[in-house]
């Protein structure tokens, strides 16, 4: 139940509806002039001045509160319009997308799989073609030649291993949104690559942390593979800090 | 024709009261010496509650101005034919000005809650009424040499 409310013949609002009883006017503001109004780029006379005419004139507030509406809707569908997928929300949607099951011939083509079958086939030529006839030979070349093969197959499964860090998760999840939300993703600077500046390097350098490294990649991806050396010179894009 | 274009400037004034801006007393010169001395009264009422207001702004301290600026909301939105948006939110009148209050009809709650205040806190109101009328009967007499003649309907 509220207190108290005016009915109308309080001295105050008596007043201020005198005071904005409608009136004739012979001439009316533009349509650009009510369009600064509602932008507010007009100096602080004219808009006071404005506003008077239009508190008195019936016609004129009624296209002022149009424009009012019209602006507002404008500005709702504008919103809606420049609302752009984070870069985390496309991580993730790429990460969902990389994670569904394909289709066997498509799987062989991921580079996790060609790596791995790469390697396997790897591991039957050198057996083949160096394993055998070293066991023909003395059994130090055969020695030598096993110490060998082990760090063949070392190598490679170490790429396997490298190459599914993106895809696999097992460093995006520790990317959290506090870290993310540091930098403004939208906003980029560039970063020109110098000799022996590697992904980690650069978001070490100007991020300031190294795991941020798969996100710094993946906004420069088509420079090339996570794993390739980043040609010397190549502008790469890195977000700005938030507080910049 | 005179009393159009004063009542044009007075209600420029009256939007930057709204707009919390402050108003210094010599921009008021034009108005006085142009009041004709058969100006009706409420012609004198808006001239002399506009003296009124922008001197009680001037002794209020710059934390309580808000009160101030509550009541010319209430009172200015009182005005026009009600006309509302459907999804009115008091959040809305932060830069209002005077033609943006017209027609809102806004309720003293819906006032206080657009400033962050408790709704249903009416005192704020009530002093500014009291304190406000107290120096319109000054300025009207010192103006006019009479008591004003809206004393005996807004005495309660």
């Amino acid at each position: 139940m509220l207190e108290r409310e005016h009915a109308g013949d309080d001295f105050f609002v008596r007043t201020a509806r005198a005071e904005t009883a409608p009136r004739h006017y012979d001439a009316h503001p533009a349509e650009q002039e009510l369009l600064a109004l509602a932008g507010g780029d007009i100096p602080n006379d004219r808009r006071s001045e404005l506003h008077a005419h239009l508190a008195t004139c019936e016609e004129c507030h009624m296209r002022w509160k149009r424009i009012h509406a019209y602006l507002q809707k404008e500005a709702v569908a504008l919103d809606q319009r420049s609302v752009a997928p984070s870069l985390a929300s496309t991580i993730r949607k790429r990460s969902a997308l990389e994670s569904r099951e394909l289709p066997w011939w498509r799987a062989l083509w991921q580079p996790r799989a060609i790596v791995t079958v790469a390697s396997a086939a790897a591991v039957v030529a050198l057996t083949l073609g160096f394993g055998i006839p070293a066991l023909q030979n003395s059994s130090q070349r055969t020695a030598e030649h096993i110490a060998a093969l082990s760090s063949e197959i070392q190598i490679l499964r170490n790429q396997v291993q490298w190459s599914g860090m993106i895809s696999n998760g097992a460093i995006v999840p520790r990317i959290t949104e506090e870290l993310l939300n540091r930098y403004d993703w939208d906003d980029s600077i560039t970063y020109r690559v110098e000799p022996g500046d590697t992904w980690q390097s650069i978001a070490e350098a100007e991020l300031g942390d190294e795991s941020l490294w798969p996100l710094v990649w993946f906004m420069n991806r088509d420079v090339g593979a996570a794993g390739d050396e980043i040609p010397v010179g190549t502008d790469l894009l890195i977000p700005s800090d938030v507080q910049d | 024709m005179i009393s159009s274009i004063l009542r044009d400037e007075r209600l420029a004034f009256w939007d930057r009261l709204i707009r919390g801006e402050r108003i210094e007393q010599a921009e008021f010169d034009g108005l006085i010496s142009r009041l004709a001395h058969d100006a009706s009264d409420d012609e004198r009422a808006g001239t002399v509650l506009l003296f009124a207001v922008a001197q009680y702004r001037e002794k209020m301290r710059p934390s309580s101005r808000w009160r101030l600026q509550a009541a010319l909301w209430y009172w200015f939105s009182q005005t026009g034919t009600l006309d509302r948006p459907a999804r009115f939110t008091p959040s809305r009148l932060r830069g209002a000005g005077l033609a943006d209050l017209a027609g809102l009809h806004l309720t003293w709650p819906e006032v206080m809650k657009a400033q962050g205040k408790n709704p249903n806190d009416y005192s704020p109101l009530k002093r500014i009424e009291k304190d406000l009328m107290a120096l319109v009967e000054e300025q009207w007499i010192a103006l006019f040499g009479k008591q004003p003649p809206s004393r005996q309907q807004t005495s309660s």
